[in-house]
């Protein structure tokens, strides 16, 4: 919450075909970054886990760097991807600024990501 | 229940709680009051039962001195006073009957109480009384170890000092309703052993006397009350106030109560725990008049005296075990907490949690504004919900409630996880920061002596309404619901005491952290040295305290060049400030040594992977080469940096490379600039532009105006009107801006 502003942040989980998609909502910053931490890092016996950032409003280089970070701490054989659209511009500019595609596959749709999967 | 009749009930209870009890203008027959004025002891008020009692009409005693009426006891007054204590056995006249006198001063009137001894219940060896029986007693009340004991032994001696056919220990619960925990009775009579009675059996003007007034008696509930004349404190004009008078009449709805038990005489004990109504020492008798003499009520209140001097320890006592238990975890946890790198990771992560401090399916701790949970807790909004309720309350101090649901009617869904919570404020954090731990519901059955919610009856109609006392007193139970365990008071003391070790420890830290962080800034950012045909300034703005992850540098190479270093790491404050120094010294050695600001940044990144493997930073360089009028820049992840050349600003520099820590064989690339006389470049972090709720672009546009605006004016000008036009947002923000003169 910042200067008194009603700040919402959540995330909410979605399985398909065993792939664990988690969509985060609100902003992805030193406050809630360890909530998503702790939900990658979470995920169980999943192939793949898709972080959805198409709601997020916010990211800075904390978010940033909790994505990388739990995607190396994830258990097992699990890969995370990332989904931010283009249109995302508050997100998706931080995260070319920063070159996260050196590290994490970012793409446009959760789709595609899925389908990317599935080969 | 319909609204009139609500209406009567609120009326009736508001006149019973209006009762003038400790004003009534009666004595009780059994003797007989005086109340004398000024320094001759005149007579200024008497009871109607002087003739009957001692011989002389009270309104023959009005206005005259009392030891002209009676020598004998203006000597015995003179004596109380002389030796301090107002209690006297005397006679009137040589040979007459034995009297117990007793004296106490209100307003500016001293009140005289006899009662004759004829009739009285007296042990056949008064002597005894003091010289064995009491300190029997007292030795009994001592050798109890626990609380159940120390009841039972304060029943027995009261029961066989004063020989009342019933004699119970009574224990008020936190909403003043009594239960019995200890009993002597005559054995054909019914038990009343563990039986609760409600509150209103004894309202709280009545209690408030009785921690002034410590013994009451009624040796007949159905006395007829004898008035005083004149009705009133002559000096005052207001009704006498009988609060500390032993002849005091009481209220005919308590009479009535005692009728309807069957009680004839009656008499009551204080036990007063550290100045609180603790308990009483409530007797009964079923068959009187029953009046124990007033030594013996002296004596029995002595007992009740002793006793609540041992309440305290004998409580406490009684669960030594888990006090040491306590004491054992508080201490891990004080420890843990003092050296913990944060608070609440020792409180619920360490070999010893929080949790094991008091009894508890759940816990909950806020440590600087960050909540975490143990154990079963309500979910998402409901927590919320829960501590927005505790919240103001905190303001004032722990909370601790069996019963959530009284706290907030709305909260009875939590009853499961959190039916009662015990939580208390944190200083030295964040507004709001907590520790809490709860218990589910706990059905619990409680059996009254009779329907406590009958315990009042409204009689009579229209202005007439009033109180009459409960007639059944058969055993009634009922199933207390939304209410857990109940909190004991060593827990609640634990549980301040651990929130007292953690405001320190988090005091402690505010302190230790601002002396560290005033160092370390100067390891982050050294003061900027004077450099020859440069012009620079620069602003750090650390979102806490004095440090953050943000740092700047300028690192002087060989040949007249200059490497200007801005870099980011992600996070806030101490922790991250000592990543923060590593990498900033790391690069000054590595573009020392590198060809050039990309493989020194390539180097800096393995260093990152390697060694720092948890961290993501972003860092930009730019090499001022005046040999060449150019600038060399390199950047890993950062934003671009804003070049000014010729009256425009162009952003150039982003893409080099990626952030430092994402991959570990990044290749980073350099771009060359022109850099003229007059030129610069100005090197910021994204604090300076980062805002919720504004896009990127948009803060970058504002800062390329503001920037272009400043014109011509020195580095400082332009740093300071960057600042005024971009308004600071949470992180971190750092502005370096160089031009070449």
């Amino acid at each position: 919450v910042l200067e008194g502003e009603e700040v919402v942040f959540f995330l909410e989980h979605d399985r398909h075909d065993d792939h664990l998609v988690i969509r985060v909502t609100g902003e992805l910053d030193v406050a809630t970054a360890p909530e998503l931490h702790a939900a990658v890092v979470a995920c169980g016996d999943v192939p793949l886990v898709v972080v959805d950032l198409s709601p997020c409003t916010f990211v800075d280089s904390t978010g940033c760097r909790v994505l990388v970070v739990s995607a190396r701490e994830v258990p097992g054989p699990a890969r995370v991807v990332v989904v931010c659209p283009e249109a995302n511009q508050d997100v998706y500019r931080i995260l070319d600024f920063v070159q996260l595609s050196t590290a994490l596959k970012i793409y446009d749709r959760p789709d595609d990501a899925l389908a990317d999967a599935r080969g | 229940v319909t609204d009139a009749f609500a209406e009567q009930l609120a009326r009736a209870l508001r006149a019973c709680a209006d009762e003038p009890i400790s004003t009534p203008g009666a004595v009780q027959p059994h003797g007989a009051l005086l109340a004398l004025a000024g320094p001759g002891d005149r007579v200024a008020v008497a009871s109607l039962n002087t003739g009957e009692l001692l011989g002389v009409p009270a309104d023959a005693l009005l206005g005259r001195p009392l030891a002209e009426v009676w020598p004998a006891l203006g000597t015995a007054l003179a004596d109380a006073d002389a030796e301090d204590d107002p209690h006297r056995r005397v006679t009137l006249e040589q040979g007459g009957p034995p009297f117990d006198l007793v004296t106490h001063r209100t307003g500016g009137l001293r009140v005289v109480e006899l009662e004759p001894l004829a009739g009285a219940v007296e042990p056949a060896l008064p002597a005894d009384l003091w010289s064995r029986t009491v300190p029997a007693a007292v030795q009994r009340l001592h050798d109890a170890r626990t609380l159940p004991e120390l009841a039972a032994a304060i029943a027995r001696a009261v029961r066989a000092m004063t020989g009342f056919d019933r004699v119970m220990v009574y224990r008020f619960d936190r909403d003043w309703n009594g239960e019995v925990i200890a009993e002597e009775r005559r054995d054909d009579l019914e038990p009343f052993l563990g039986l609760h009675y409600p509150a209103s059996d004894i309202p709280a003007q009545a209690r408030a006397l009785y921690t002034r007034q410590w013994s009451r008696l009624i040796p007949t509930s159905d006395y007829r009350p004898v008035p005083l004349l004149p009705d009133r404190d002559p000096l005052t004009g207001a009704p006498l106030d009988l609060s500390d008078a032993a002849l005091r009449s009481v209220s005919p709805v308590h009479l009535q109560y005692l009728r309807n038990m069957g009680v004839v005489a009656s008499m009551s004990v204080s036990l007063v725990d550290r100045g609180v109504l603790w308990g009483l020492i409530s007797c009964h008798h079923y068959a009187g008049a029953f009046r124990p003499s007033h030594p013996v009520r002296a004596a029995a209140e002595f007992l009740g005296r002793t006793a609540s001097t041992l309440l305290a320890s004998r409580q406490e006592e009684g669960r030594y075990e888990q006090r040491l238990h306590t004491q054992h975890v508080l201490a891990g946890l004080g420890a843990a907490v003092g050296t913990a790198r944060e608070p609440g990771e020792a409180l619920l992560d360490g070999p010893t949690t929080s949790a094991a401090l008091v009894g508890c399916t759940g816990v909950v701790v806020r440590v600087g504004g960050r909540l975490r949970t143990a154990g079963a807790v309500p979910a998402g909004d409901r927590l919320d919900r829960l501590l927005a309720a505790l919240a103001p309350r905190l303001a004032d101090g722990p909370v601790v409630t069996d019963s959530v649901a009284a706290l907030d009617p709305g909260l009875a869904d939590l009853r499961d996880v959190a039916a009662g919570v015990l939580a208390v404020p944190l200083r030295g954090g964040a507004t709001g920061d907590l520790l809490a731990w709860l218990r589910p519901e706990v059905l619990r059955e409680v059996t009254w002596g009779g329907n406590p919610h009958e315990a009042k009856v409204v009689e009579g109609a229209g202005a007439d309404v009033r109180l009459t006392p409960r007639h059944s007193f058969a055993q009634w139970s009922e199933v207390v619901r939304l209410t857990s365990q109940p909190w004991w008071p060593h827990e609640a003391e634990a549980a301040a005491d651990l929130a007292r070790a953690v405001s320190d420890a988090l005091l402690q830290r505010v302190e230790r952290d601002s002396r560290l962080a005033a160092t370390l800034r100067t390891v982050l950012v050294d003061p900027l040295p004077p450099l020859p045909g440069l012009a620079v300034a620069a602003r750090y703005l650390p979102s806490q305290e004095v440090v953050g992850g943000d740092w700047y540098d300028l690192v002087p190479l060989t040949d007249g060049r200059l490497a200007v270093v801005i870099g980011d790491v992600a996070g806030h404050g101490l922790a991250v400030s000592s990543v923060t120094a590593q990498l900033r010294h790391g690069l000054r050695a590595y573009l020392l040594q590198a060809e050039d600001a990309g493989e020194a940044l390539g180097r800096l990144n393995a260093m990152v992977a390697r060694l720092l493997p948890a961290e993501l930073a972003t860092a930009a360089v730019a090499v001022l080469d005046p040999a060449t009028a150019s600038a060399q820049v390199a950047s890993a992840g950062h934003l671009p940096l804003l070049h000014l050349a010729d009256g425009r600003a162009e952003w150039a520099g982003s893409h080099l490379g990626p952030a430092l820590g994402l991959t570990p064989d990044a290749r980073f690339r350099t771009l060359q600039l022109p850099l003229a006389d007059g030129a610069g470049l100005l090197l910021f972090t994204d604090g300076l532009v980062e805002r919720r709720g504004v896009s990127l672009d948009r803060r970058m546009d504002l800062l390329h105006d503001l920037v272009l605006g400043a014109g011509d004016s020195d580095p400082e000008g332009v740093c300071d009107a960057v600042l005024a036009g971009l308004p600071r947002g949470s992180d971190d923000a750092t502005l370096l801006l160089v031009k070449r003169r």
